[in-house]
């Protein structure tokens, strides 16, 4: 081969790689208002209608596909179904009476007229049109941006509970960093109050609760819910159970691990809770790494 | 470029002429029809492959599209439509820029290299070098996350992510290589299961 070709091919690679890395260290160090954050909003903005568009096409696709794969695990699924829908019966008549008692409370203690969650929250209900292909990242698409009031750091859930954050934005989509992704922090709490701490994800999308003081109790089946310090998640929030709590004697605090209630592998539809005008919004955890 | 000759004048060229310039028209579509690729193979990656999990790996589709084009037309094809499309990929996430499209870079152009040196015909080479290149790939976007303080633990990024990863794009080599073949044409030097 002509040593010229040669050289071409390599300068066309080094210029390449070298543009690649220029870029990789240039997006680390700007601000999320830099030039190469806004190209690639700009970039997404043009995309997203794409993306959605497709994402309704395939709809059907992706739905052949699940049922076929749900059908080696229904059976089981059927059984472990029947099994908590008579569970739950069971706590729907034990929760009605535990609301009535809380609202005859609530109004004694004369916190009825006083806004508090979620009646004060709007929500914006949104698609997934997209979602990481890289088991590096947890995050997903979702077709509603700032044009229907969603802002970075709001709170997404699902009917299940807390799906995540809002870690970008453009006019007509934003992306979601989910509880699940290594970079997640979520300040959470027992629903029964007895012990506080930070739900972390991690790579093999499991829930770790860190920071969790030996003392406190944690036993199997305890619900977590977001604690609301620091304002980054809306408080009270369903997160997930404790799967398993463990001491050990090196560690200064307790191994907590959590079962999400989100099915993060069947995201549909989310809702983004939008806070009531003038609400205090605590800066993004994803905003401050990047 | 030769430009297209009168209709009436088509049926007195001898059928290689006629082959040259068909050729020629060919080529002048080549860079958008790669460029329809592009986008479609994105929007395949980020819409429907996440949902395609097997034993817990996602498809990398265009990974794949990347090694297949470059091994159909040469490692600076390969190189600048890996680039392009791991841009597009970073873009579409809201990933760090720079980490798809400098991975892909490398494999689109060293699967090119590896190319012009086997058998076109056999049906072999495409699934051995994609799969060898998810591994790569694989690997150092690993160590990148590694380096950019994301903690995993090694055997668990390599039994569940790379391997599983490697044996699906394995997998799709043969039908992409095919898609790709058919909408880009008679216009490549190296083609699965091609007639040379």
């Amino acid at each position: 081969m002509a040593r010229k070709t040669v050289v071409k091919r390599q300068a066309v690679l080094a210029a390449l790689l070298l543009v690649s890395m220029a870029m990789l260290t240039w997006y680390f160090r700007e601000p999320m208002g830099g030039v190469l954050h806004s190209t690639q909003r700009g970039g997404l903005r043009v995309i997203s209608p794409v993306e959605s568009g497709v994402s309704t096409a395939l709809d059907p696709f992706r739905n052949s596909y699940q049922w076929i794969t749900g059908l080696f695990s229904a059976q089981s699924e059927n059984e472990q179904l029947r099994q908590e829908a008579d569970q739950l019966r069971t706590e729907v008549v034990s929760l009605r009476e535990q609301a009535a008692e809380n609202k005859r409370l609530r109004e004694m203690l004369g916190f009825v007229n006083q806004p508090s969650f979620p009646q004060d929250y709007k929500f914006v209900t949104s698609r997934v049109i997209g979602r990481s292909g890289s088991a590096w990242n947890a995050t997903i698409t979702i077709n509603q941006g700032t044009d229907a009031g969603v802002q970075l750091g709001q709170t997404v859930v699902s009917g299940q509970g807390l799906v995540g954050q809002i870690s970008a934005v453009t006019s007509n989509s934003a992306q979601v960093l989910l509880v699940i992704d290594q970079n997640s922090h979520v300040e959470a709490k027992l629903q029964n109050g007895a012990a506080n701490g930070t739900v972390m994800g991690s790579i093999n999308g499991l829930l770790e609760m860190d920071f969790v003081d030996k003392n406190q109790k944690v036993q199997k089946n305890d619900v977590v819910v977001t604690s609301g310090e620091g304002k980054l998640f809306v408080k009270g929030v369903q997160i997930g159970v404790v799967d398993e709590s463990a001491d050990q004697e090196i560690e200064y605090f307790k191994s907590v691990s959590i079962t999400p209630f989100v099915d993060f592998g069947r995201l549909e539809e989310v809702m983004v809770l939008i806070p009531p005008p003038g609400a205090d919004q605590a800066p993004l955890v994803a905003e401050k790494e990047n | 470029m030769a430009s297209a000759p009168p209709r009436k004048r088509l049926k007195f060229l001898h059928r290689n002429e006629k082959a040259a310039l068909s050729a020629a028209h060919e080529s002048s579509y080549f860079p958008l029809k790669v460029f329809a690729l592009i986008i479609v193979t994105v929007v395949v990656q980020t819409s429907l492959a996440p949902y395609l999990t097997v034993l817990g790996a996602k498809p990398d589709v265009a990974l794949v599209m990347v090694i297949c084009l470059a091994m159909m037309r040469g490692p600076v094809w390969g190189a600048s439509v890996g680039f392009a499309a791991g841009l597009l990929i970073d873009i579409a996430l809201f990933q760090t820029l720079g980490i798809s499209s400098f991975l892909f870079t490398l494999a689109g152009y060293f699967s090119g290299r590896y190319a012009e040196g086997v058998d076109p015909a056999s049906w072999f080479p495409p699934v051995f070098i994609v799969f060898v290149s998810t591994l790569v790939v694989q690997v150092l976007n690993g160590v990148i996350m590694f380096l950019l303080g994301v903690e995993a633990s090694a055997w668990f990024v390599i039994l569940r992510i790379v391997l599983p990863t490697a044996v699906l794009n394995a997998l799709l080599a043969a039908p992409i290589f095919v898609v790709c073949r058919f909408w880009l044409g008679g216009d490549t030097r190296h083609g699965l299961f091609s007639e040379q």
